[in-house]
């Protein structure tokens, strides 16, 4: 008799390995589970760093994402676990920011110090290490001026590459209002940038 | 030239789209084009901005594994006031039923019923008061007639310590102790779930 059960193994490599960790970590393997963090706290933590514009709630969010993703091993369902994190991660970030309150601070006051993560590549001319500086330190002033879901919409969008029904599901809203967020989100971020947009021209 | 200020902003918002363009109606006028290609500018700029380095390593420690997994007997203590429970807060309640019960039981003497070495004669006992006592002469109710009226039968002395309507001491003292058993535990049950909940909600 045929054999009608599923044994679909992931082509991915990626997701082969990351599949044999998260069996080995529900067989109790602490270690298996803490190689997922060293593989995808860097990436969580950017993502939730934007959505969540303060270094150390940012770290606690991820942190719990963390703590609620191993709580939780038995309820993965199979597929892509970067995917899964990411969903468990957005949801603590959008917490964090119901419940954070809003105080104007400076966003990233450690700028200019040299907690920054450098640019990518080899890049050493410090004429443009500074311009990528400064444009970032504008552009995560203007983030956090915008309201949570736009920029949870935007970072999702343009930061993520999530299209619009992946961030309408993991977000909990219709298609137009993620189309809608993102819109009035970019619109409201560059009325912001209105006398920083030459540092993004050209 | 079409005026700019009766255009609507998110069609250039949807033209930074991936792919997107400006409609015919847009595209003549300056001001929507430069909009556009702004909007287009900072989606690009955001996903290539720096961000400030995680502060700290995410992995977990033993001791927060072994809290979040539980084994064994902690994990029935860990589902208290976890999401799943739904035992807790009507266990409470039962068992606060029953000490206060218990509580106001031990307090009214009457309620109970007597000792083990209290009148023979069952219930209803008490309201004989006082037996008669060995030594006294039966009353004659004939008077002169000479008829003789056996004597009463004897009803044993109650144990010494209080009166035989009253319970034994040491059944009210453990049915108190027993209430108050059971008001401790639910005491705990609540403060347990109490803190869990502020926990989740934090």
């Amino acid at each position: 008799m045929e054999d009608l059960r599923s044994t679909t193994v992931p082509d991915d490599p990626v997701q082969r390995r990351d599949l044999i960790l998260i069996e080995r970590a529900r067989a109790g393997d602490l270690d298996a589970f803490n190689d997922l963090v060293v593989l995808y706290q860097d990436a969580l933590f950017a993502l939730v760093v934007r959505m969540v514009p303060d270094r150390d709630q940012a770290s606690d969010c991820v942190q719990e994402a963390f703590f609620s993703a191993y709580r939780n091993l038995d309820k993965f369902r199979g597929g892509s676990v970067r995917s899964w994190l990411n969903r468990i991660c957005v949801n603590a970030a959008m917490d964090t920011q119901r419940a954070r309150k809003r105080r104007p601070v400076q966003p990233y006051p450690e700028l200019d110090d040299e907690s920054w993560q450098p640019p990518a590549g080899e890049d050493v001319d410090p004429i443009r290490i500074a311009l990528h500086g400064e444009r970032s330190r504008v552009l995560a002033g203007a983030l956090q001026a915008i309201t949570d879901d736009q920029r949870t919409a935007i970072v999702l969008y343009d930061v993520e590459g999530y299209d619009y029904a992946e961030i309408a599901d993991m977000t909990g809203v219709s298609l137009g209002t993620v189309k809608s967020r993102i819109h009035r989100g970019r619109l409201a971020l560059r009325a912001q940038l209105e006398d920083r947009m030459d540092l993004f021209r050209g | 030239m079409a005026d700019h200020r009766g255009h609507d902003p998110l069609l250039a918002a949807a033209a930074a789209e991936r792919g997107g363009s400006l409609p015919t109606t847009l595209a003549a006028c300056g001001d929507c084009r430069s909009l556009a290609t702004d909007l287009r500018a900072l989606a690009l700029a955001l996903p290539a901005s720096a961000i400030p380095a995680r502060p700290r390593d995410l992995r977990l420690t033993v001791a927060a594994a072994a809290r979040l997994r539980p084994r064994g007997w902690r994990r029935v203590v860990a589902l208290v006031g976890s999401a799943r429970d739904g035992v807790t807060r009507p266990l409470a309640v039962g068992l606060t039923t029953l000490g206060i019960v218990g509580l106001l039981m031990s307090a009214i003497p009457t309620v109970l019923p007597p000792g083990r070495d209290a009148a023979a004669g069952g219930p209803g006992i008490e309201a004989l008061g006082d037996p008669p006592r060995s030594g006294d002469r039966p009353v004659d109710l004939m008077g002169d007639q000479g008829v003789v009226v056996p004597p009463a039968p004897t009803v044993a002395e109650p144990p010494s310590g209080g009166s035989r309507s009253e319970a034994a001491p040491a059944d009210r003292s453990a049915l108190r102790l027993l209430s108050m058993a059971f008001l401790g535990l639910a005491g705990a049950l609540v403060v347990r779930r109490r803190v869990r909940l502020a926990g989740r909600l934090r």
